[in-house]
Formats: structure tokens, sequence, C-alpha cells
């Protein structure tokens, strides 16, 4: 059980910037939701997530973030990635770019959990929202989705590319008292 | 209050944008009477004591449009489902 | 456990508190000393203080009543500076080293406070006075007669300056919440947790124990604290178990949500680094087991405030728990058995009980009620209490009528024992009656909230025992997880407190009910008398269980008295609703994070370093942070730095940072008809490659935001919004989308934060944009004419968009490059354009130049005015569906007498022009009857060299020339302007096509 170190002497959560991504919105409608789905499975052999849940494909780390609307990861560049995506999609779904509006924080460690309880208001136990899970949910006001990276456990934080500064000051300030490593990562966006 | 996102599952109502009167339908355009049928839409309103359905946007999740029941005295939230369904149980 | 004769009323042995060290603290600026496990409360009666307070409206001498918080009359400030915290119970307070408290509400001193006057006008000050007096004359009572009375009565001072401490919120999840900490709690909790259940187990007090911490009970043959503990350790050894204490659960909302108030550094010496000072628990518990006990009441009789005047069961908790006698010749008062156990306890520490006052005949007491041989016992009532500033003896009435008076130094009182049922009704439950237990309870508890042991009138061990693990397993089992029943270890069988509601006494002005507000039995009975015979209107006219203890031991009295009053039984009044908190709750823990800079978070356009960089002062905008204005040296104000910006824009070229007005992607094979049915303007028939202004109305015919649509390709779009309005906008898109048009082919994404946007304006714009482009791209008008849209690509290889937009009026673009490139595209900008005479642009010049332009912005754009108000009806006129189309051609808005947009100068051209100005004709009187319109913009125009306006005057096209008053009382500055028509500058727009 949890309890807050008077004077942290150990870092109970690591948070840093994730690593630069290329995010891509893969959006579809109501009517041809059915048919981007069978396309991506032709193409990847992996089904499009439900909501809350995300799949590797490939390159690609499939977030599902509603019923007709994916954000994908992928560690090339943008280009590459839209360019596949725009391939497989064709008529039943569109590709937006969204690299440059969004940073990504992970939050790591014992503590992580208790850190991330100040803020986010869904239930983050273990059993719960699980490694792979997805949720969009307003932290501190401001929306974000996260995911559960690792059993560690690990989770990974994205926000809107102009709220980026102001979450990341209260995710520090959150982690403070459990005893914060920073960390920095090679190619942080700026 | 919670409400069960059909997507999202059990989340704060401090997600959600309340829009109001869910059992009202845009009237279609260009019939005879559209503008007695617009003023119906846009203004006139029952009031019930009890069961109401409402339209919820989940702005801080999914970005659906849901249609909540929702007991407007006693807080009891009943069937949730999302726009562009029927209800559970009914047909489109 | 005896007391050694002359050392003070702490006994020399026995207590929970730790006597091997000692803590110094100063109470009204004397030192005092007590030690580990006492309360400031606890500590002062150690050193036989009694009076620590001066009462709310008669300033009587006032001691402490309780041992827990529900202490209505030991308030204290504590702490100093902006760090104090005013009407803090002395009973809570955990005694810490340096702890420095003051008493309130006494002026100058609590032993000599002069408005102890007010008692000799008490007749004139009842409940509800100052309904009936002070009211002549009307004007006085703001001025003289309201401040005066508030500074005569109060309890204690705000600080003044802003909160030092820091606080926090912080979310939880469970499947079952136990709510306090007592025997019921901790069988309920471990019966729940060992289910493998994820249980959070919370208390209010610094350690858990409840009752048992005051008693000196047995379970399983070895005192009971030693189960307690063992019971706790094995809670916390649980990685699904959370303990928390000092907290206090304060509110019970819909859904299972519990707001749970932690006193994390509060009421402690230094907080720990990064400690809050309180943390506001979010919980949210599938079921909840309420075990917060029950609340000991006071008895009713003149005098009954006098310090030394105790509850039983307090003497009891300072006895065994603190090792402090409250008294040494007690008259114990009750009307149950268990204040008998408090005569026992005092004998056994070796005070002398003066005599036992039972209201009850011995017929009805229960076996609970017995004393050893010697102690006096009575079947009769207090009377009345004497003594100054301590009770020195108290007038028993005895059954049979005969009144004799026994000299004491303490009472200890019992009127039975209150559930603390106020979660169990905070969602608008119930309460009713219980007869047989004689106390209230709820009519039916919901069915996720269950309760066990004394706030279930189950006021014995064993009984609470059971009925707490009974409850645990059941809510275990009730959620799917598999409990199996516990075994408790044995106690002794429960006798039944046999306790009935004290009798009311005869009305007596000193006869208190509720000791915070000074109500005494004579309001309660004004309060008939007038006619606020019910509960809630005897509660708001006596104001008795409104102060900062809301009742605890003032409202079951009340009823009573308004039982006997009314003529009606008990049975047939309801208690007053109580609503959350239980407790009051620090401002600052609601706030938690938010307040100040933190209150909400800030948003950054990309390059907002570079704006920062050169010096520029930044406005909210919303959450965004913009550049208002850049000054240089020797800029006299805002003014000269704007007027130099919009000179550098018309004259040369300027760069904006327009970054955060709303982008939203629009693609989808339908998406030309989704955008032509959400838009009042004709969207079908803009061409690839162009933008175009566009107004998007509510449907009720109003304008909701305007803004521009792109086409970028056949089926793919780029609509801006404005600023302010970008999150209502992509709502509204989505509910289109989704509920009005569900089976059209349309896919929106917002991405206001993948790009960035600078406006570029000026006859130099295209020259500048010139030489950031690619080589080869022309963009000379017949290749990118004005209101051509397109992707181009920028000589370092960055793929940008361009749009030949204006806001200001003259030849300008708008260049939009991903958010990565914000940063050196905007440097490269400044760089290429330095030899071009470029200057950065903010706000101030923005709204400045588009008012000269007549452009119409938020403050015209209010939700209030339609498209032919604005004077943009021609971008609205086309056939077919369109949200807003059908009433948007309501007659009443066709009316010619509707507001209509126009400009304005000044007749006298040095005047300043302010806007939310009326207008008014000449000579009419100025009132709301004579209101034509009102100023909705203003600037002054550095083009012109004056003051101008925009704003909405009945049929204002008619009135080209005419004069009115523009009146603006609020700011007292009335001004003669002239209607004109705009745009102010360049009216042919020859600037626009450069």
């Amino acid at each position: 059980m949890a309890e807050s170190p008077s004077a942290p002497s150990i870092a109970r959560v690591r948070i840093g910037e994730a690593p630069s991504l290329a995010r891509i919105d893969l959006v579809s409608s109501a009517r041809r939701v059915a048919a981007l789905g069978a396309a991506f499975a032709a193409a990847t052999g992996v089904a499009l997530p439900c909501t809350g849940r995300s799949v590797r494909a490939g390159e690609f780390t499939v977030l599902a973030l509603a019923p007709d609307r994916w954000q994908i990861e992928s560690e090339g560049p943008p280009g590459h990635a839209i360019a596949a995506l725009g391939a497989i999609a064709g008529e039943s779904g569109s590709v937006v770019d969204q690299s440059d509006g969004s940073r990504a924080f992970d939050v790591a460690g014992p503590g992580a959990r208790e850190v991330l309880a100040k803020g986010v208001p869904i239930d983050l136990d273990a059993a719960v929202f699980r490694v792979g899970d997805v949720a969009r949910t307003g932290v501190a006001l401001v929306a974000v989705t996260l995911r559960c990276l690792s059993a560690e456990p690990s989770f990974r934080i994205v926000v809107a590319r102009s709220y980026a500064e102001s979450f990341l000051e209260w995710l520090l300030d959150a982690g403070a008292a459990y005893g914060v490593l920073r960390e920095r990562h090679s190619a942080s966006p700026r | 209050m919670r409400i069960p996102c059909p997507f999202c599952g059990l989340r704060g109502h401090e997600e959600f944008v309340v829009d109001g009167d869910a059992t009202v339908t845009r009237p279609a355009p260009g019939r005879p009477d559209a503008p007695t049928a617009a003023v119906r839409f846009v203004y006139l309103r029952d009031n019930p004591a009890g069961w109401h359905r409402e339209w919820w946007f989940h702005a801080f999740g999914c970005e659906r449009w849901i249609v909540v029941e929702r007991d407007t005295v006693t807080h009891a939230v009943g069937r949730v489902w999302s726009a562009g369904d029927p209800a559970p149980g009914e047909d489109r | 456990m005896s007391a050694r004769p002359g050392a003070g009323a702490r006994l020399a042995d026995g207590g929970l508190i730790d006597r091997t060290r000692t803590l110094r603290f100063r109470f009204d600026g004397r030192e005092y000393a007590g030690h580990p496990g006492d309360t400031l409360a606890s500590a002062l009666l150690a050193h036989g203080v009694h009076r620590v307070a001066r009462s709310f409206k008669y300033h009587r001498s006032r001691g402490i009543l309780s041992a827990g918080f529900e202490e209505p009359n030991a308030l204290v400030e504590l702490g100093e500076g902006d760090a104090r915290v005013p009407n803090t119970p002395a009973t809570t307070i955990e005694l810490f080293e340096g702890l420095d408290a003051q008493s309130q509400n006494r002026w100058p001193s609590l032993r000599f406070d002069l408005r102890a006057v007010n008692r000799l006008f008490s007749a004139l000050l009842p409940a509800g006075f100052y309904y009936k007096t002070f009211m002549w004359p009307a004007a006085f009572w703001e001025r003289v007669y309201e401040p005066a009375i508030r500074r005569a009565a109060g309890l204690g001072r705000a600080s003044g300056a802003p909160d030092p401490a820091t606080y926090e919120r912080s979310y939880g999840f469970c499947d079952v919440l136990v709510v306090g900490a007592g025997p019921a709690g901790l069988a309920a909790a471990l019966g729940a947790a060992r289910s493998g259940a994820r249980v959070w187990l919370v208390e209010a007090d610094c350690r858990a124990g409840g009752r048992l911490l005051a008693e000196r009970l047995a379970i399983g043959g070895e005192p009971a604290l030693r189960w307690v503990e063992a019971t706790v350790a094995e809670l916390e050894s649980m990685p699904t178990v959370r303990v928390l204490r000092r907290a206090t659960a304060v509110g019970r909302y819909d859904g299972g949500v519990y707001a749970i108030l932690e006193r994390v550094g509060a009421d402690r010496a230094q907080s720990a680094p990064f400690e809050p000072r309180e943390r506001l628990w979010h919980v949210v518990a599938r079921h909840g087991v309420l075990a917060s006990g029950a609340i000991e009441q006071p008895l009713v009789f003149e005098n009954n405030d006098l310090p030394g005047i105790l509850l039983a069961g307090a003497v009891r908790a300072y006895a065994n728990r603190y090792a402090v006698l409250a008294g040494r010749r007690v008259v114990v008062a009750t009307s149950c058995d268990d204040a008998w156990a408090t005569a026992r306890d005092l004998l056994r520490a070796g005070a002398s009980v003066e005599a036992i006052v039972d209201q009850r005949p011995a017929a009805a007491r229960g076996p609970g009620a017995w004393a050893p041989d010697g102690v006096p016992v009575e079947t009769g009532w207090l009377r009345r209490a004497r003594g100054r500033d301590r009770v020195r003896a108290v007038e028993i009435e005895a059954a049979s009528g005969r009144t004799r008076r026994v000299a004491c130094d303490a009472i200890a009182m019992s009127g039975g024992w209150a559930p603390q049922l106020q979660l169990a009704t905070h969602l608008g439950e119930r309460l009713r009656w219980d007869g047989a237990a004689q106390c209230f309870a709820p009519e039916s508890w919901p069915p996720d909230l269950s309760g066990a042991g004394a706030v279930c009138g189950e006021f014995g061990l064993a009984a609470a025992l059971a009925a707490g693990a009974r409850c645990g397993t059941g809510a275990a089992r009730a959620l799917g997880f598999r409990a199996t029943d516990l075994v408790l270890p044995a106690v002794e069988p429960d006798r039944p407190l046999q306790t009935v509601p004290s009798r009311a006494a005869r009305a007596v002005r000193a006869a208190f009910v509720d000791w915070q507000n000074d109500v005494t039995i004579a309001d309660v009975q004004l309060a008939v008398r007038e006619g606020f015979a019910a509960s809630e209107h005897l509660k708001r006219y006596t104001t008795l269980g409104m102060a900062t203890d809301q009742g605890k031991t003032s409202s079951l009295n009340g009823l009573i008295a308004l039982a006997e009053a009314t003529g009606r039984r008990l049975e047939e009044l309801g208690p007053t609703t109580h609503r959350p908190p239980v407790v009051p709750v620090t401002i600052g823990a609601l706030a938690g994070r938010h307040r100040g800079r933190h209150y909400r978070p800030t948003r950054l356009p990309p390059a907002h370093a570079v704006a920062a960089d050169l010096g520029a002062v930044f406005v909210e905008t919303g959450p965004w942070l913009r550049a208002q204005v850049f000054p240089r040296a020797g800029d006299r104000g805002w003014l000269d730095a704007m007027c130099r910006e919009v000179n550098t824009v018309r004259r040369a070229v300027g760069v904006c940072d327009v970054s955060t007005l709303g982008k939203v992607d629009v693609q989808g094979a339908d998406a030309p008809e989704f955008l032509e049915r959400v838009y009042a303007s004709r969207i079908a028939t803009l061409a690839i490659g162009r933008v175009r202004y566009a107004l998007m109305r509510r449907e009720d015919g109003f304008v909701m935001d305007d803004g521009t649509v792109a086409r970028l390709g056949e089926r793919h779009y780029l609509l801006s919004t404005t600023t302010a309005g970008a999150v209502d906008v992509y709502r509204h898109l989505q509910y289109c989308r989704q509920v009005l048009w569900p089976d059209l082919d349309v896919r929106l994404a917002s991405v206001t934060d993948q790009w960035a946007q600078f406006a570029v304006a000026g006859p130099r714009s295209r020259e500048l944009l010139g030489r950031l482009v690619e080589p080869g791209i022309d963009l000379a008008d017949p290749q990118f004419p004005l209101l051509a849209a397109g992707s181009v690509r920028l000589g370092d290889g960055t793929a940008a968009r361009l749009f030949r937009v204006s806001f200001c009026g003259e030849l300008a673009y708008e260049l939009a490059v991903p958010a990565r490139a914000a940063h050196r595209t905007l440097e490269r900008l400044f760089e290429a354009g330095a030899p071009l005479g470029v200057a950065p642009y903010g706000l101030e010049a923005l709204g400045a130049m588009r008012i000269e332009k007549g452009h119409v912005a938020g403050n015209e754009i209010n939700g209030q005015t339609t498209a032919a108000d604005l004077g943009l009806g021609r971008w609205t006129t086309k056939d077919g569906d369109s949200v807003g189309a059908v009433l948007a051609r309501r007659p009443g808005l066709a009316d010619p007498q509707r507001p209509r947009l126009a400009g304005f100068v000044p007749v006298d051209r040095a005047q300043r022009l302010g806007a939310g100005a009326h207008l008014i004709a000449l000579g009419a009187p100025r009132d709301a009857a004579h209101d034509e319109g009102y100023l909705s913009s203003v600037a002054y125009s550095p083009t012109l060299g004056h003051w101008i306006g925009l704003g909405f005057l009945r049929r204002a096209a008619e009135r080209v020339g005419e004069r009115v008053l523009a009146h603006d009382p609020l700011r007292g500055r009335d001004a003669l302007v002239e209607v004109v028509e705009t745009p102010f500058v360049d009216p042919r727009g020859e600037r626009l096509r450069g």
C-alpha cells in the first residue's frame, strides 16, 4: 500500500517526453467504417481494435479512440505512414497527419498510478486498465489520450501541443512527492 | 453523476457536455408547416419530473453524441445509446 | 488510575498519550505543556483550563463540551498571519510542539470581554431580532446597523491573506468504502477485504478505534484496542486495502461518488515537503458501508452552557483516552444507561461523583445503570446550573417535585445518542423516527449503501461487530466476491442502551439548544408562536443547526423542543435535510491545484517563444496566451505600440500569429453536401484551390460563428473558426454529423494544434512571402489571386499552405506550416523581412485594423445578432436546407427596427469612445425606453487619427450622417457620435487587391 515519502530519496516515478513518433488520424464515417475495417484487416492481417484498445500492426500501433476514429503511431517519418495508410484506406477512410499537433509523455515506475490518480478520473488499477488499453479522458482540464504501455506500470499520455507545457507542469507537480526522475529522450520535438 | 458511455464505459459527468432534449427531432426540410415545426423543435420543451432523454456529448472522451435516459428527480441513469442507433430494445 | 492531589487534572497513569515526550504550546498567549496523543482540548483540560471561548451572540463564557468534531464551543484560531485558520475545534487538533492558538470572538480578552455587555440586551436580541428591529431609517441598515451587528457577533477571523498552504485533489476507486474505523467499520472492512475486494477504510480521527478509544471494553478477553491494532495491521498488509486516517467522508453524490477530506498536513507542525495541507479525494465506490457512529446529545436546562458542563461520553474519553479529569466533583445527569459508565470511570480515576440524576424511574433503567454503593442516585432533571465562568453547583428537580442544590465543578450530561446519518441522506433519502431504538433511521437504505453499528441504533459492541461483519461480507458478495463469514472474537453480550430523548426544559432564556448560534428553548418557543412551526422553518428562523457544527449536538433537542411546543410527537416531525459537507471543507481543498495561475491550463501557440523573445505583452484569450502588443523602448504606452504596428502593416508588412483560430479538416464523399447544410453561406460553389468567408448559424437563426472554408481537394476542405468559438463549433459539427445526418459520409478532424498559422499583411507581404517560398512559385495576382488557397513548399522544404485572405484590408496572406516548423518559419519571416521593414503585430493592432475595415468579430457575433443585423445578409442567400435557415426567415428578425451594424465617429474627433455605450437619439431621455442600439467595438484608428466604433443602431442605413448620443453611464463618459458607412479606411477595397 503506497504512502508518500516525506523526503523522496528514491525516485518512484520517471517522467519523460515520449520518443518522437508519427501520429496519424484514421477517420471514417458510419457508412464506410465497415469497409475500412475490412480493408485494414486485408492489408495488415490485423483487425482494427474496438474503442478503448490498441493493437500492433506491423510498424503501426493502432489506438481506437472512437467507433470511427483510430490514431496510428509509427516510428518512421509521417509521410511514409500517411502514404501507406492512405493506400489501405482508399475511399473508406481519411488520413490526417497529427504528428505535429500533439506531444506525448511517458510516466513509469512504482509510483506511476498514485501520481496519475491526482488528475486522471478513471480507474487505473492493473485489473481494470490493462496493458494496451486506451482511454480518452480529461486530466486537470486537458483532454488526453492515455495508454497503458506495460505492467511496470508505465503509461503514455498524449496531449494537444498547445496544452503540453501546462500539462507537463501539472504532471511534474503531481509527481514531486514521489520523487521524479525526469528523463530526456533523444528526439523530443519542440 | 456517472454516465455509462457505450464506447468508453462508466465516466463522470464532468467529461460530458449536455445539450438538452433528445425527444425532439429536427423537422425534415421543405415541410409546408416548416416555421411552426421549427419553433417547436427549437423552443418548446416538455419538462418532465421523471424519466427523460437527453443529448450528451462525450467531450473529454470519444467525442460521440449519446442519448442518456435520466430520471430528472432521482438522477438515476437508465439506458444509454449512441447517436444514430435506435434505443436498445426499440426498432429504428 | 488515580489522581495525584494538586497535580492539575492530569491523571498519574493511563491514557493513550506518550508521557515520555512533552509538547509545548500556547493558548491566548500563555504557555502550556501536553503530550503526544493529546488534543488541544485535552491538554487545556489537563491544566484545568475550561473556559476557552465566548459565545456567538451573548458572549457568554463557554467551555469544552465534547471530545470530537461535533464540538460547538471550543473553536480556536490556529496559527498566525496568513496561515491563521479560524473556527478550528480544539477537540480535533492533535497537539504538536509549538502549537499557537487563540480564542475567538472576544475583545479585549477571553477573561474580560467587553461585548459580554450584549447579554444585558439579551431580551432584545432573541432569534430573528434582525427581522424586526434596526429597520429605520432604511439606509442605516447597510451603513450602520449591519456592520455593527457583524462586529459584535461572530466566530473566528479569516486571515484576509491568500492561503499559503497547498492543497491537492485525487481520485480513488474501490469496491467497498467503509466510513468509520470503529468496531463496526473495522469488522466490515475486514469482512470485505478478506474476500479480495478493493476496500477503502476512512477514519476521521488520527487513529482507528472509534468509541473503543474512549471506553474500557474488552474484545476476545483482551483490551479492545489490541483487536483494533491487529485488525488494522491485517488490513494494511493487503495490497487491495487502503486505510486513510484523519480523513472524513464529507459527501455522498450520485453514482457512488464520495468526497473524502484528508487532513494530511493540517493541524500539524511543519508539513513534510510536497505534502499538501489537505487532500480532497473523489472516490468512486461500488458499495458504501456507513459505520460513522453516533454523537451524544446534551441535556437542556438553564445555564447548561457553563464551562465545566460536558457530554458524559466526552468525560469518559478525557479520562480513559487522555488521562484527564474534567472535574473532581462531578454530577452525572442522564436519560440513558450509557452515562452511568461515566460515573464508574470517574470513581475509578479518583474523582467524586456527587450525584447521578437519571430522568427515568428506576424501573425504566436498564442493566447498564448501576453504580457502586455510596453514590447518590436521584430520579429527576437538572433545572439550573449555577456559576459564573465555571459551573459551581446545580439545582436538581426530583421527580417528586423537590428541588435541591448540589455543589460540583463539572456536570457530565447525556441526552442519548443520535446516529450520524448525514451520508445516508445526502441524495434526498428521508429519515423516520425509530421508536424501538429511540433514534432516527433511514426510511430505506439505497441499494449501494448499508449501515452498521451505532449509526443504525446498534449501540452495543457485540451488535456493532456483528452488524459490521455482516455488512462487509454482504457488500462483497453483492459485488460478486466470495466472502466467508467473519469469525469474531467473543465479547460480552450487549446490554440495551435504554435511552430516551431528554425532556425539554421549561422556557428559560439561558437553556441552550444550539451552543454555537446561541439558540435557546425560548427562541424555539418564540418561533412557534410566530408561526415557524415546521422543522425547516424553525431552523432558518432561529438559525438552530446552521452553524459550523450543522446541528450535530442541537438538532435533536431542537426537534424535541419543537414537538413539545407544538403538541406533536417526534415521529411526526422530520429532521431537516442535510447536505454535503458533513464538516467544514476548506475552500482551498475544493480548488486543489486550480488556483491563480493554475486555475485552468494555459494554451500556447507553437511559436510562443519567438513572440516572448520579441518582448510581446501577452493577454489571455480564453485559455490561450496571445501577443497583445510588441512594445519598444520609447513607447509611452500600449497605444504607441499599437499605432506603430498598424502603420507598419498598412505601409510595409507585418506578421501576426493567428495559430489560435480553430481549424477543422473535413473529408468524405459527402463533404460538400455536409458543409452546404452546416453553413448559412453557399459552399457547394467553392472551387478547388479557393477559400471563402462563411457564416454558421444556430438552429434559431442567429449567427453562431464566422470563419473561412478552403477547398483543398475534390472532397477535402479546411474550415477555420474564431479562437473563442473553436471548441463549440467542433462540437456542433460532430452533432450535425452524428445526430442530424448520420448517413452522410463525412469525416472530421480537429487540426488546430497541427498547424501554426501566420498572417502576413501589408503592401510588401507578397514580396516577403516570395522570399520564403520555393523558387519557382509565383505569387503574382493571376497565379495566386484574392481568395486563392493551396499547398506551397517553402525554400527550406517545409510543406506549407497559403491562403490569400485579409482581415486587415491590406494585401495579405495567411501562411500555415506544421507546428514543428513554426518557430523557424517565424524567425525566417522576420529575417527575410527585415530589409522590407517587417514588424510583428498583436491583437490590439489586429483589432484596430479590422474595425477600420468594418469587419465583425466576437463583439458583434455575440449570439444575439443575425446575418442581416451584421450587414452580412449577402453571405446567407441560398435556397435549400441549412442549419438555422427556417428560423432566420422569421418575420420578427426582418423587423426594420432591429438594430443594424453601422460605423460611428466622434463628432469631436479628440474624444474617446467606449464600447458598450448605448445610442440615444439627440434630445431623447437617456433611458431604456429610448435605447436605440449600442457600440460593440471601438478602437483608436492610427490611419485616421481618431477613435472609431462599430455598433448596432435601429434603421442605421437610413440614418447615415445623423448624430446620436453614445451614452456611457458606466464610465460616465457620454459622446456625440455621427453615423457613418463602413469601411472607414479604403472603402472600395483597392488595397486588398494589391
